[in-house]
């Protein structure tokens, strides 16, 4: 599980996910200099695309998923976009973000969190949040969050060399642990499974708060596979 | 009260929603849960479709899933 201190490994598998119209294929192009399709609608990316470049010595691969507003597969592009989370390998997540309009697409990523892998945060159209007065504390939502918030533009590049950099240390050092909390009410329940497997020696690769966490959610996948077991 | 008996420009606070857990997750992926504050910013003629703001998230809602939804002012 730990991957920290490898150096020997030297690919990166970065995917990116985003509510639809956050700018997921613009803040690709901006990474890597590649040319995927951008316009000015919703539901451009349908399916995954990948692009590839080389930073400080990485040989980096990008997914670009299509928009998805959660972790439900409502439509075809969600379940694109959620069945590569739940079961493609990959290293890294980077959540883009909508920087104004910040609510709404927190709701994702509290879905993507539930996934416990890593995550980046890039809230993306930053100079845009500016121009409309809206001020937004990165290190503050790196506290409430856990995970590594960073500002950027894509269409200006700005904030995308910061971005690499903390993508690279996200990479090299231990995943962080989830701040992920529920409402009392279901953390009571989490607490009696969690105590129920404890006392079974459950056997899992997942830790059993994930494990509580998915029955009480009745995710369906979660039940087929523990069904076959 | 349902969010279908309120008239342009009200707000309300939503109490319940009833509809099913496919429409239940999409709606929750916008914000609209129980607790936020809805405001009906628009309605179609013949009223079979409103505009919603929910946060700051326009939506556009069948006056069916409308009914769905439960409300207090």
């Amino acid at each position: 599980m730990m991957e920290s201190g490898k150096h020997e490994k030297k690919n990166i598998k970065i995917v990116l996910v985003g509510q639809p119209n956050v700018g997921k294929s613009m803040l690709i192009n901006s990474i890597s200099n590649a040319r995927m399709h951008v316009g000015n609608f919703t539901g451009v990316t349908v399916e995954k695309a990948e692009a590839y470049f080389e930073y400080e010595g990485y040989k980096i691969t990008i997914i670009d998923l299509p928009g998805t507003y959660s972790l439900n597969d409502y439509s075809l592009d969600e379940k694109v976009a959620k069945d590569f989370l739940l079961n493609e390998e990959y290293d890294l997540i980077v959540n883009v973000i909508d920087s104004t309009n910040l609510e709404k697409n927190l709701l994702l990523s509290a879905d993507l969190l539930e996934l416990d892998k890593k995550i980046v945060v890039a809230l993306n159209f930053s100079d845009e949040a500016d121009k409309e007065g809206i001020a937004i504390d990165e290190n503050i939502l790196k506290e409430i969050l856990g995970i590594p918030c960073i500002k950027v533009s894509a269409s200006t590049k700005k904030g995308i060399q910061n971005l690499l950099k903390i993508i690279i240390l996200s990479y090299q050092n231990p995943q962080a642990k989830s701040k992920l909390i529920f409402s009392d009410v279901i953390e009571e329940e989490i607490g009696k499974i969690t105590l129920f497997l404890e006392e079974k020696n459950h056997k899992s690769a997942l830790d059993y708060r994930s494990i509580a966490a998915k029955l009480l959610k009745e995710d369906k996948p979660f039940f087929k596979k523990i069904r076959r077991l | 009260m349902r969010l279908d008996e309120l008239k342009k420009g009200q707000s309300a606070i939503i109490t319940k929603i009833s509809a099913d857990q496919t429409l239940k997750d999409r709606l929750m992926s916008f914000g609209v849960l129980r607790g936020s504050k809805i405001t009906i910013s628009e309605c179609a003629p013949a009223k079979k479709t409103i505009k919603i703001l929910v946060n700051h998230t326009m939506l556009a809602l069948r006056l069916e899933e409308a009914k769905s939804i439960e409300v207090s002012l």
